[in-house]
């Protein structure tokens, strides 16, 4: 211990840390540790994101860069962004400023804000997951529905959740959804540790059910193995593309919430003897088994009806899941039924980690302005709640709905194309590098091995200083040169310039400007902002 | 709006509008079994793609010296497939001829790995600690709960 002390120039034992270390809250148990962290995860990426990527990237062959990025990318960042938070017992920005300096506290900082956009838009798509929900006692699976724009004006003869979704984000209802989602955030991180504890409890064994529910039923359907040998048979066609990596270390970063602050965040309320690398194993590997049985249910489904996952990962889970759950049986009760456990898992899965997004915010700003919880709430709720609105309603930008009412959708995708595939690799490289160069990774490998039972061998550090930074370097840079396609499938210099926005066709440059322009700005005066 | 986007959607709602232009006289096709495809329409071709709209889509073409309503065609591969023609498309679900080796093989793996991965850490979460290998979690430093 006093060598750890040393290493950390004594910060643990110093009066100030442990002045925090009084005030700040445990977990108050392994398990609801585990269960807030494994929630954390668990989200609508592994339900979806996994299986599309699965699909898009030759099934059982996907798994072999999956493995890759788990193994050599996603263990060694969690348990980095575990132990930031127990050494320091701090939230990231500071917990980064307390073992690098202020240049680690900007890159803290510039995550955060990375992380609250995305916390925006996903409590609009949680908005209308949550429509979706309510449309299951409605008409989502009824025919005869219709949207007030075209090519939607005509009743439907079959099913059509396509319709049905459009119709919902033509109106008012996804703003009073995605005022009651922020709510519940609040609600549930109102006493911190307790109540996010208490809420992880119910939603994570209950996802846990509903997903293998639903792979049971899919997998018994007639063709449904067919579907999870689908999944799984390896098409090694396109495994030489730089898409499938890129594709397979993106999913891992996002899937384990790396990159965001969040881990580091519900790290600093464990004791700093907790043991980060098994901690870390537990969540990964939970994280994963769950996307595995996601996966099964998925593909059976996709299978037995004969569905193909065009589009995004939104598209799949609210077009052509729910085009496929209404085919499960033909009681319009048992449609219901499962239309019902699909969405409220959906809604469940997005909640657990928008409380974890909103945590990562509200506790770096805790522990910087000395801010009282519930204040700090409202006031991230409030900003919060004004950008899902914008995120999420088509009106805002286009009253007529004259363009399709999708602009909207428009919006969210510019700015997660941004935010989602550069500002996670950006901080995950920015980590590894501070924490392999400037504080050593033998210093961390050490701390790490202090308490726990698998102690980490010397790999460790060469994950940390050399394999990963030249991996995201590789990956960010192969990225940003892939945006430069003039004579692409998309046209354009910039993502989304063949977008048809009549008025509005400086938003896909806008965008990328204004995220770095806000983020660096954000990172800059609150670095620069003495702790109170 | 994004074109790609509107024509995504639009693709989305045609197989279930088109499809019934298109018959099969198996409507489960396994692969390596031919099967006959039905058209409502004469057509001089037939687009077969496996796994649509992937990245690792393959295309293959079915021709007929002249306008035909009947072609024969046979499975390469299980999976997911999309049948289309100048006016008409449909996706069918082609199964596998016996059994996928290499799936269940990738499956047990993976399912191994995963799973084995979390019985793994909760037995190491649970175990006793022993002397000296380091402090589990005390909850006497919980000073405020």
């Amino acid at each position: 211990m006093n060598e750890l002390c040393r290493l950390f120039g004594g910060i643990i034992r110093s009066k100030k840390t442990f002045i925090v270390s009084q005030e700040r809250k445990n977990w108050q148990s392994k398990l609801g540790f585990i269960l807030a962290a494994s929630g954390s995860a668990i989200g609508l990426g592994n339900i979806v994101f996994f299986s599309s990527n699965a699909y898009q990237y030759g099934g059982g062959a996907f798994y072999l860069p999956y493995f890759l990025a788990l193994f050599v990318l996603g263990l060694p960042i969690m348990m980095m962004e575990f132990g930031l938070g127990t050494l320091t017992r701090q939230s990231f920005p500071l917990a980064l400023r307390k073992l690098v300096g202020k240049k680690g506290e900007f890159f803290g900082w510039f995550s955060i804000a990375g992380s609250f956009i995305i916390t925006m838009y996903y409590v609009a798509i949680l908005g209308w997951a949550c429509g979706m929900l309510l449309g299951t006692f409605g008409s989502l699976f009824e025919p005869g529905i219709t949207a007030p724009f075209t090519p939607f004006e005509t009743p439907t003869e079959s099913v059509s959740s396509t319709v049905f979704f459009f119709n919902m984000i033509a109106g008012w209802q996804p703003l009073i959804l995605i005022f009651i989602i922020w709510a519940l955030n609040v609600l549930i991180l109102r006493k911190g540790t307790h109540s996010i504890e208490r809420a992880v409890r119910v939603f994570v064994p209950l996802m846990w059910i509903f997903m293998i529910g639903l792979a049971i039923r899919g997998l018994t359907l007639d063709g449904g193995f067919d579907g999870v040998m689908f999944l799984f048979t390896p098409d090694f066609q396109g495994i030489a593309e730089p898409n499938v990596w890129r594709g397979a270390f993106s999913q891992m970063f996002f899937s384990l919430s790396l990159g965001m602050g969040i881990m580091t965040a519900y790290a600093s309320y464990l004791p700093k003897n907790a043991d980060q690398v098994n901690n870390s194993l537990l969540v990964s590997f939970l994280n994963c088994s769950f996307e595995f049985i996601a996966g099964t249910a998925i593909f059976s489904l996709l299978f037995v009806f004969a569905l193909n996952p065009a589009g995004t990962s939104l598209s799949l889970s609210f077009f052509v899941i729910p085009q496929g759950i209404a085919g499960l049986s033909t009681l319009p009760w048992v449609v219901r039924l499962f239309g019902f456990i699909f969405f409220l898992l959906i809604v469940m899965a997005g909640l657990t980690s928008s409380v974890s997004l909103m945590e990562a915010f509200v506790s770096a700003i805790i522990d910087k302005l000395k801010l009282k919880r519930n204040k700090a709430l409202i006031y991230v709720a409030i900003v919060g709640l004004i950008g899902s609105a914008l995120f999420s309603l088509p009106q805002i930008i286009d009253a007529g709905l004259s363009g399709n009412g999708t602009l909207g959708l428009t919006l969210l995708d510019l700015m997660d194309h941004w935010v989602f595939n550069y500002s996670l690799l950006i901080v995950g490289l920015a980590e590894v590098i501070l924490i392999g160069w400037v504080l050593g990774a033998d210093r961390l490998r050490e701390a790490l091995n202090e308490h726990t039972k698998l102690r980490l061998g010397k790999w460790f550090v060469g994950l940390i200083k050399y394999v990963i930074p030249v991996l995201l370097t590789v990956v960010i840079v192969s990225s940003l040169i892939s945006e430069y396609r003039p004579n692409g499938p998309d046209g354009g210099l910039l993502y989304g310039s063949n977008y048809e926005m009549p008025g509005w066709e400086w938003l896909p440059v806008f965008i990328p400007i204004f995220w770095l322009v806000v983020s660096i700005t954000f990172s800059y005066l609150l670095t620069n902002r003495s702790n109170k | 709006m994004k074109k790609n986007t509107l024509l995504t959607y639009l693709l989305l709602l045609a197989p279930f509008l088109l499809s019934a232009q298109i018959q099969l006289s198996n409507e489960e096709p396994v692969a390596g079994e031919p099967v006959t495809i039905t058209l409502a329409q004469a057509e001089s071709q037939v687009v077969v793609a496996y796994r649509p709209n992937s990245s690792v889509v393959r295309r293959d073409t079915l021709r007929a010296d002249s306008p035909s309503t009947e072609f024969s065609w046979t499975p390469e591969k299980a999976g997911v497939v999309a049948l289309s023609t100048a006016s008409a498309s449909k996706n069918v679900s082609v199964r596998f001829q016996g059994f996928s080796y290499s799936g269940l093989i990738v499956m047990l793996l993976a399912g191994g790995i995963l799973f084995g991965g979390v019985i793994f850490a909760f037995r190491v979460l649970f175990r006793k600690t022993k002397p000296g290998e380091g402090i589990d979690f005390d909850p006497s430093t919980r000073p405020d709960t």
